[in-house]
């Protein structure tokens, strides 16, 4: 949970990491004191988002005024599970964007719907139910109606114009009437429009307050709802040492020194690490290799910071984790690293105010010469991961800590990455530690440290040679019938707008009966307008797309989307529930095992929360269900995006055995090399038209 | 991608407004945003409606980016506008035009202000200008972080709930009666895909802000009000200044 213990004089001190499902919502979680931890920021900021886009939703579109009732949630869930201090930066936050973006009066909005959201998410916090939600909403509702009321008295032209407004529509409506013939209807509506205007502060008053009372009541509901499902959603930030922020220290982590180290995360049984003896000196270029859950991962921890639980770790000075002359990381996943939003604001981003970068020399030297202006969402992953050395460097670090950074990057972007990696303790004296599994990024250090079920073995690189994985595919079905075709698809978007952008350009495709078929592109090509418009959920601005002679738009769900982003995919609360939703009325308890096995889940998976499985289990259980439902053809969006190494090799066995079952499955990805081995056919898509097609 | 909506995103350009400080843009929208509640008349929103469309040909908007609202937008309009006519004849057609026009060109100025500004220049601006809350001894830097990373996280939120919405298009519907998952309510499920997907990244956002050894700098080209900033809001003060005189010569 979103808590970190006050820095303590005595033992190491050590963050709770079971805090989601017990702690949660113990009010002393609010012990932290002084500014806000990194994780709070980023609740605040990404949960405020949240309230800013159901708030905006609803004022754009009028059939989801609703949604405006979704609002306070996202900021309730942030009272309920953090501090006070956290909620007022969230109604500051969502506010000021809000108005940034919008304007004065949705910013209005927005504010009320976060003094709501913080109401019942301090109710909830405090442990108290609806009894005190109704307490709390007797007093608050009427002040806030009345806090409305108020303005409104104040702003006398407005009021006039308003109530002038509405008299007339009500008079209007009541001729209406009475010119139909509908004499008593057109009375009734035309007195009471009157009524309102004369006494507008009590119509007002009563109406703000119930409808107060009532966003109160939704946002409970929602809210306790939200907190039962998400209680297994381990919030934590593990590279977080709980330091005190305000205290300066002496920076200095090399050469470091483990003997005896042992690490066992907080609340569990297993030591992950045990009997760690490694030195680290300057300018030596070091890889950590070895299977996943052999500990590599929690190995970088220590190095950054972590203290371990046995053991000593022994260092001239404080790792300094992301200062100046102290210890980088960079992490596995590219775009959740990226902060700022452009190029160079990503690379000073965090710096303190009074730094010297040399942004243009730093761009230089991880090839990314010129870019500088560049929106930060707009690079390729591989280039995300080169910006994020670059920000890394901008700190001049003594060691650099490079965790999985490869694995959800291309194959060319891979090599880029780890020659900048290489050249640093060449260059510029960095102590370089590279995390992987791969054996020919391993080569490329001095030396190698392997693990093995937490601890240091003997490196034989042979060991490393991924296992084989050859797919049974059945031969290229040369004579299938066709199933699915393209015809001259165009699509742009915003057509006529600045941001006019023609993402598909006369696309032609026939996909037959039993086909495996891959599209490649990169970042940009529009293949995921090509997944979208193949499904039915985009209209062509031009073109047509027909499964079995009917166009798809026609038959929505009749061809089965899995999209780059899984968890959005799974909406309901068991995996069981999951399957049997997408899969239609027909699929039953039977049919859930079934589907199961075919992806190589364990059949009593079907009972568990969908917020508890890992990554991969994520995208296996979307392939799961795409199969109950029985798609005439499945069409997987990045279906290894965002997957370590292990579990890109469990979802290509599921994809091997789909195709085995003769499903017809269209794979839009960048990742040629793996998936090439599940597919019969590829195609490549680049800036919108297809290459080697029919 | 198929957003209806204007993106949230600057439209290149090299301008006089491009280059005016964020904040001083904030400050115009905030002042005639008051103005038109405080006097709702004619003169006012002619006024707000001159500073929009000044700016925005000052600015190069192409007549393309002008979002084209639904077609039952202009006919909520314009039954509104006929009801009131029917009742109170040319006059209140005018005032219901007036409460439309209202709320128009508030938020034109508001959209004007995102397609002439970078996203990273609006948090260290907001920051500025809540600057005396100092005084006070809140943590304004702390907010300014908060919301520059929430600008930052927007468009991909917008993009996620696209995605949550299509992902329901897609599920077959069943009969209510059913007791079938399939059948069920889906709005606290919705929800809850949302929440959980905006916690994760959450959490990866974190760490990636402790691996930078926490917050700091928010921009690499720090921008401050200079003399184009004080003349812009000059002439602001002083259209407001004429706006209300003429309403209430008139």
């Amino acid at each position: 949970m979103l808590r970190a213990p006050c820095r303590t004089t005595g033992p190491p001190p050590h963050r709770q990491n079971d805090g989601v499902s017990t702690h949660a919502l113990d009010p002393r979680a609010g012990t932290v004191t002084g500014p806000l931890r990194p994780l709070e920021i980023a609740t605040v900021a990404i949960l405020s988002g949240l309230t800013v886009v159901s708030v905006v939703i609803a004022a754009v579109i009028p059939l989801a005024t609703a949604a405006g009732l979704l609002a306070p949630v996202p900021i309730a869930l942030i009272a309920a599970r953090t501090r006070p201090r956290a909620v007022v930066a969230a109604a500051v936050t969502s506010t000021g964007v809000t108005f940034a973006v919008a304007g004065l009066a949705p910013a209005l909005s927005v504010l009320t719907a976060a003094i709501l959201g913080g109401l019942v998410g301090e109710v909830k916090r405090r442990g108290g139910g609806l009894a005190m939600l109704t307490a709390v909403g007797i007093v608050a509702a009427p002040v806030l109606a009345a806090a409305s009321v108020l303005v409104l008295w104040v702003l006398v032209p407005l009021r006039n114009l308003a109530l002038e407004v509405l008299g007339n529509l009500a008079e209007g409506i009541g001729k209406i009437f009475r010119g139909v013939g509908l004499r008593s209807i057109g009375d009734g509506i035309d007195g009471f429009g009157r009524n309102i205007v004369d006494h507008w502060w009590i119509y007002m008053l009563i109406s703000g307050a119930v409808g107060t009372l009532i966003s109160l009541y939704v946002a409970w509901w929602l809210l306790v709802g939200v907190i039962n499902r998400l209680a297994h959603i381990k919030m934590e930030d593990t590279l977080d040492s709980s330091r005190d922020l305000t205290v300066d220290e002496d920076v200095d982590p090399l050469p470091l020194r483990m003997s005896g180290v042992g690490y066992r995360y907080p609340n569990t049984e297993r030591e992950v690490l045990h009997g760690i003896d490694l030195a680290l000196i300057r300018g030596e270029f070091v890889a950590v290799v070895g299977a996943n859950g052999s500990g590599k991962s929690t190995l970088a921890k220590l190095l950054a910071g972590t203290e371990p639980t046995v053991g000593v770790v022994d260092r001239p000075g404080a790792p300094g984790l992301g200062r100046t002359g102290g210890t980088a990381v960079v992490l596995q996943r590219p775009e959740a690293q990226m902060l700022g939003s452009r190029v160079a604001d990503d690379l000073v981003w965090g710096l303190p105010a009074d730094a010297e970068v040399d942004i243009d020399g730093l761009l230089d030297e991880v090839g990314l010469t010129g870019l500088a202006m560049r929106e930060t969402s707009d690079l390729s992953g591989g280039q995300q991961q080169r910006l994020a050395v670059a920000a890394a460097l901008a700190r001049d670090p003594r060691l650099l800590i490079a965790d999985e950074v490869t694995s959800m990057v291309d194959p060319q972007g891979r090599r880029d990455l780890i020659s900048i990696l290489a050249e640093l303790p060449r260059r510029r004296g960095i102590t370089v530690v590279l995390i992987t599994h791969r054996d020919d990024e391993a080569r490329a250090a001095d030396r190698v440290i392997h693990l093995q079920a937490g601890r240091i073995v003997e490196h034989r690189p042979e060991w490393m040679r991924p296992e084989e994985h050859n797919p049974q595919l059945p031969a290229a079905h040369a004579g299938g019938r066709p199933l699915l075709t393209v015809e001259d698809v165009s699509h742009t978007y915003m057509a006529g707008s600045p941001w006019e952008v023609t993402a598909l350009h006369r696309v032609n495709l026939q996909v037959n009966e039993g086909d495996g078929l891959l599209i490649v592109g990169g970042n940009g090509s529009g293949k995921t307008t090509l997944a979208w418009i193949v499904a039915g959920l985009i209209e062509p601005s031009e073109g047509r797309v027909l499964l079995r002679g009917e166009p798809t738009s026609e038959q929505i769900g009749k061809v089965g989307l899995g999209f780059q982003h899984a968890r959005l995919q799974l909406q309901k609360t068991s995996v069981s529930d999951e399957i049997m939703a997408v899969g239609g009325e027909s699929v039953g308890t039977a049919e859930v095992g079934h589907v199961l096995d075919l992806v190589a889940l364990p059949r009593e998976i079907a009972a568990r929360r969908v917020d508890s499985l890992s990554g991969g289990q994520m995208r296996r259980v979307v392939l799961a269900s795409l199969a109950a439902s029985k798609p005439d053809v499945l069409v997987l969006d990045e279906p290894l995006a965002g997957l370590d190494p292990g579990a890109r090799e469990e979802v290509l066995d599921v994809l091997a055995g789909l195709r085995r079952q003769g499903i017809t499955i269209i794979i839009i990805s960048h990742d040629l090399e793996a998936l090439d081995r599940v597919c019969n056919r590829r195609v490549e898509l680049a800036a919108g038209v297809l290459e080697g097609s029919l | 991608m198929s957003l209806k909506t204007p993106p949230l995103r600057q439209i290149p350009g090299d301008s006089v407004v491009h280059r005016l400080w964020a904040g001083t843009k904030l400050l115009i929208v905030l002042m005639l945003g008051v103005m038109t509640w405080v006097l709702p008349s004619w003169p006012a929103l002619i006024l707000v409606a001159i500073c929009v469309i000044v700016m925005a040909v000052a600015a190069g908007i192409p007549l393309g980016a002008i979002p084209r609202p639904p077609w039952w937008f202009w006919v909520l309009m314009l039954v509104a506008i006929g009801v009131s006519g029917v009742s109170a004849g040319t006059h209140g057609m005018l005032v219901a035009l007036r409460g439309t026009v209202l709320g128009l060109v508030v938020l034109a100025m508001s959209i004007l202000v995102v397609w002439t500004t970078p996203m990273a220049e609006l948090a260290p601006a907001l920051a500025r200008l809540m600057a005396p809350l100092r005084v006070l001894r809140l943590p304004v830097d702390e907010w300014a972080v908060a919301i520059a990373l929430s600008l930052r996280g927007l468009p991909m939120l917008m993009e996620e709930m696209r995605m949550l919405r299509a992902a329901q298009r897609l599920r077959p519907t069943s009969r209510a009666d059913s007791g079938h998952p399939s059948a069920e309510l889906s709005i606290l499920d919705m929800v809850v895909a949302a929440m959980s997907s905006a916690m994760r990244r959450a959490a990866e956002m974190g760490e990636a802000i402790t691996a930078r050894g926490g917050t700091g700098r928010l921009t690499a080209y720090p921008s401050r009000p200079g003399r184009a900033d004080a003349v812009a809001l000059l002439l602001i003060a002083a259209a407001c200044a004429a706006a209300i005189t003429l309403t209430v010569l008139l």
